[in-house]
């Protein structure tokens, strides 16, 4: 049976990305998070509201930092996920 | 006085493994319950410590799963806690006022570790998809005769489900897991096999603080995940 993600599994996804790169487009997080373009749009937009990521303008583009909220928010989802797992329940 | 403070004892009618110690020398008796006490706190302080992570869990994921992990903690801890607690007070007591509260506190505690694994197994009953593990985890509570044998069987369900799980993830947080619920099953056949030799006593209870270690690795592991 095919499992799907959890928003929450989402929202991790996308912050991830941006975290790796330290600052990520919109293009790499689509493709990282395998998100249509529509559905990534709704999602950077509820995430920048609630504080998690920023954005920044560079010339007639624009890319997606993570808050010092998004970083904490990161490492607790992590910790919980690992905790989760340990368990044997998948996040 | 001191003789029926083997409240893990499955016949309360035989002799304990403190009564037999206590026939050969108080001070043994002495440093058995102290043994026995300190070993029972350190448990519950790791209990605790799982029940907050799984606290933690609950409020980021909204999971029933969690919440019932961190209720089975909780109980879990709070029954070794009291047992922990009630040990020095009773044996203050006079012999027949301390008989009736070390049978009370006996029930108490292991009625209470009981509802923890069943909390733990509803957890996991709570997530299966098939009925027939539902069917088996109910035909659990209805085949046990005692509450310390109840305890041994839903350990085995716990045992057995979290070895599937790790067949599958092969995940090292979850083979901790999986060897503290084993020294927990471990440590109350323990307590069972010590109406037969008193050191098995004390060796379910080592059982069980091995098992609180394991847990307690898997939390540090988990804490320093980045």
């Amino acid at each position: 049976m095919k499992r799907y993600r959890s928003r929450l599994r989402i929202v991790a996804d996308i912050l991830s990305i941006i975290a790796s790169e330290g600052r990520a487009g919109p293009t790499r997080i689509m493709y990282g998070a395998n998100l249509s373009h529509e559905r990534l749009v709704k999602y950077l937009k509820r995430l920048e509201e609630l504080g998690l990521i920023k954005s920044l303008k560079m010339g007639d583009r624009t890319a997606y930092e993570l808050t010092e909220k998004g970083l904490d928010f990161l490492a607790e989802f992590r910790r919980i996920e690992a905790f989760s797992k340990a368990f044997g329940v998948e996040v | 006085m001191l003789n029926s403070l083997g409240m893990k004892s499955l016949d309360h009618s035989s002799t304990t493994p403190i009564e037999e110690l206590g026939a050969q020398s108080p001070m043994r008796v002495l440093l058995f319950l102290g043994a026995d006490v300190l070993m029972e706190a350190a448990c519950s302080i790791v209990s605790f410590l799982v029940a907050y992570y799984a606290f933690r869990a609950y409020r980021f994921l909204g999971e029933g799963f969690f919440k019932l992990l961190y209720l089975g903690f909780l109980a879990l801890g709070s029954a070794m806690l009291f047992r922990a607690s009630s040990i020095p007070v009773l044996v203050k007591l006079a012999p027949p006022l301390a008989v009736q509260a070390i049978k009370a506190a006996s029930w108490i505690v292991e009625g209470v570790r009981a509802l923890s694994y069943a909390l733990f197994i509803a957890a996991y009953v709570k997530r299966a998809e098939g009925r027939g593990e539902r069917a088996l985890a109910a035909l659990l509570l209805l085949i046990v005769p005692t509450i310390e044998l109840l305890c041994v069987f839903m350990l085995i369900y716990l045992v057995a489900h979290l070895s599937m799980l790790l067949a599958s993830s092969r995940n090292l947080d979850l083979a901790l897991v999986l060897l503290g619920f084993a020294c927990l099953l471990a440590g109350h056949v323990l307590f069972l096999a010590s109406a037969a030799a008193p050191a098995l006593y004390l060796a379910g209870h080592l059982a069980q603080l091995v098992g609180s270690a394991m847990f307690l690795a898997m939390l540090v592991r988990v804490a320093r995940t980045r």
